[in-house]
């Protein structure tokens, strides 16, 4: 009965129109995010510059206090300063006394004046690349980390909440390209020890992360209230099925129906990078489903058993809205750790290239950790939501229907 | 394991409301008419029986095997519900396999019911077109074929002919008379025509308690020599109203014909005649107290 139950379910979920809104959602993020694909080569020593191969990962305060002292400078001479209060970019103007402070702040650090800036900015960008390199300033000498802090804390209040001056967000907005041998090394990691194919897959998972950790509480919640919508809950439950094979067949449909398109565009990085034909490479075939299984169908199965169990248990789309907030919050909370490495216990981590294998590598561990938390989790809910039909099968938790009638007016029976 | 249904004592509540007030009954094979008017309990009971409301006391058995044991009795019965509704944009026979699966049935089991059970609610032709685009007609000769797929012992419908054309009517009222030859049916319906053409065993439930158990001809009894017709003036009527239960009235141009309830003949011009069920309902109703729409 289970499997008979599964397959319907999948006939079902693929006539939605919502399934396949969520479909071409996938498809246009990837092919905005992921279309252009470029396969790295072997590094030169020489070229231009080693931006594509990684940043350095051993930041020290001289570097944040450089890169957080230029990003400051380049903004105060530019007037455009940007937040990001709830995550969105938003454009903060000052007022003539609060520029004044932040020229002054920019004089304790640097020893500059405002007059002096665009000289400075020029003859930076003279011996580096404008589209590769952030600008750093010179500071004052005998500039303590504390002191610079201090400075950048006062930013942070004239700018409000979700500036990039605080301790955390100067850290991560720090980004020093590696230098050859770094690119070699880092290079070496992505095809020795990622089979090239891997560091891809990786990358496939933090894009698509951002979208799968929302869309599918959309179909998930479609799905579920469809049987209220279309009066069948009754129908349902006076079947012989038990509640447990109703729910559990109709999950695992909901999981393996959104998988399967993220797992058919996530065969097309790998399949680029046999495309890319780069030699003594051995590239590792199925990276790409062990990444799927190993990071996106936690977080998928995460995002569906919401769905199910918030629709189940209140009959309405309040999971879009607890889903929404969660991703936000997840969101959130990963962009200071975009280029991976850290990745807590948030709903979608990040990692945000192809290359850091080192980072990757360190912080694995804490990784399967999450995902294995987030698909008991998800195992946790459908139970419960088992547990809430169940209920409702024996005419309680109703929210509709006569019999809810019944309890709100006593003169129908 | 006798095809019965047995209910001893049987109480429900919602909050302060009780909706099934020490219910007795017991049901053979055959169609069991369960006539009340809108609110009286009669949904409540249904559901009880198919399990999709737990009771607050009594004992329910049906078929040998006690209510508690929920996925045994879902077994066993079938269920229209009030509100019957599928999926509009599956197909007939899609749906119909849809619900078979739930039901526990084999693909070959399916395969063999589905189109027997469309023939004999003649919707083989549209086993093919969507839900949506079925009659209420033929959404509710759908419903019946559901409800049986999996041959219940006991099927449970619930205002089945609410909304139904004459002619509908009358052809769904026979399909559940041909379907109730080998297993037990219950028909709950306020409309007591649905009653009268096609059960012989009859209850009727007001405010939560069981008023009458028996035949249609007990029930007939009960108003043997009590029923008057009679043809008034308009200016009449209203005495004859506020003195008697009137059952119908038809008007002819300045005249009435009335049909109504006495004791005893009332009046000279009123005239004797045959009672049917429509007006043992309404005795019975006046008897116990309860208000009367009129």
């Amino acid at each position: 009965m289970f499997i008979t139950l599964f397959r319907k379910e999948c006939v079902q979920t693929a006539k939605s129109l919502t399934y396949w809104l969520y479909v071409a959602c996938l498809v246009l993020f990837f092919n905005s995010q992921l279309g252009n694909m470029h396969i790295l080569t072997p590094p030169q020593e020489g070229q231009e510059n080693y931006f594509d191969y990684g940043f350095e990962t051993d930041i020290t305060e001289q570097d944040i206090m450089e890169t957080g002292a230029g990003s400051l400078v380049w903004a105060y001479y530019y007037d455009n300063y940007m937040t990001y209060p709830v995550g969105f970019a938003k454009s903060v103007s000052l007022n003539a006394d609060e520029k004044e402070e932040i020229g002054d702040i920019i004089c304790e650090l640097t020893g500059l004046k405002p007059a002096d800036l665009e000289a400075d900015i020029a003859a930076f960008f003279e011996t580096h690349d404008i589209q590769t390199t952030q600008y750093e300033v010179k500071l004052k000498e005998g500039l303590t980390y504390d002191r610079f802090l201090k400075y950048m804390d006062r930013v942070a209040e004239i700018l409000g909440p979700g500036s990039g001056y605080t301790e955390e967000n100067l850290r991560a907005n720090v980004q020093i390209p590696v230098d050859y041998e770094g690119a070699v090394a880092n290079y070496r990691d992505l095809t020795e020890k990622d089979g090239l194919t891997g560091g891809y897959a990786r990358l496939f998972c933090d894009y698509m992360g951002v979208i799968l950790g929302i869309l599918p509480v959309f179909v998930t919640a479609t799905r579920m209230l469809r049987d209220k919508r279309s009066r069948m809950q009754e129908l349902i439950y006076a079947r012989r099925a038990p509640s447990g094979t109703v729910m559990g067949s109709r999950y695992l449909a909901l999981v393996c129906m959104h998988m399967l398109p993220a797992a058919v565009l996530s065969v097309i990085p790998t399949v680029n990078c046999i495309r890319a034909g780069i030699e003594g490479v051995n590239l590792d075939y199925l990276a790409w489903l062990k990444y799927d299984l190993g990071w996106l169908l936690p977080m998928v199965m995460a995002v569906i058993s919401v769905g199910i169990f918030c629709t189940e248990l209140t009959e309405t789309a309040l999971a879009v809205l607890v889903q929404t907030a969660w991703w936000f919050i997840s969101l959130m909370t990963g962009g200071t750790e975009m280029y991976g490495g850290s990745y807590g216990w948030n709903l979608i981590p990040r990692h945000n290239t192809e290359l850091n294998y080192a980072g990757f590598e360190e912080g694995i561990r804490q990784l399967a950790a999450n995902r294995i938390f987030y698909a008991v989790l998800a195992m946790v809910l459908l139970a419960l939501t088992i547990l809430i039909y169940e209920r409702k099968r024996k005419g309680h938790l109703r929210r509709s229907g006569k019999i809810f009638r019944n309890h709100k007016s006593t003169d129908q029976v | 394991m006798k095809t019965e249904i047995v209910i001893r004592n049987l109480s429900k509540s919602y909050g302060k409301k009780q909706a099934l007030k020490n219910v007795d009954l017991q049901i053979g094979k055959g169609m069991f008419g369960l006539l009340g008017r809108n609110g009286a309990g009669k949904t409540t009971l249904m559901k009880v029986l198919s399990t999709l409301l737990e009771k607050d006391s009594g004992k329910i058995k049906v078929c040998g095997i006690s209510v508690e044991h929920a996925s045994e009795i879902r077994k066993i019965t079938g269920y229209l519900p009030q509100e019957f509704s599928m999926y509009p944009n599956m197909k007939v026979y899609e749906a119909m396999d849809y619900l078979g699966v739930l039901s526990g049935l084999t693909k070959a089991q399916r395969k063999e019911r589905i189109p027997m059970l469309l023939e004999r609610v003649n919707l083989t032709e549209n086993a093919g077109i969507k839900v949506r685009a079925l009659s209420g007609g033929m959404k509710r000769r759908l419903g019946i074929a559901q409800a049986i797929l999996h041959d219940p012992k006991v099927l449970i419908v619930d205002e089945p002919t609410a909304g139904l054309d004459p002619e509908e009517r009358v052809r769904f009222r026979n399909l559940l008379s041909e379907i109730a030859e080998d297993r037990i049916v219950i028909l709950s319906t306020h409309i007591v025509g649905d009653v009268e053409a096609t059960c012989e065993e009859i209850a009727v439930i007001d405010q939560g308690r069981i008023l009458f158990r028996g035949t249609v001809g007990e029930l007939l009894s009960l108003v043997e020599g009590r029923v008057y017709r009679a043809e008034v003036s308009r200016k009449e009527l209203d005495r004859i109203r506020s003195s008697y239960n009137v059952t119908s009235m038809i008007t002819l141009g300045n005249n009435v014909k009335v049909r109504f309830l006495a004791d005893t003949k009332p009046f000279s011009t009123a005239q004797h005649c045959d009672a049917g069920v429509e007006d043992a309902y309404m005795y019975l109703m006046q008897r116990e107290g309860a208000p009367l729409c009129s």
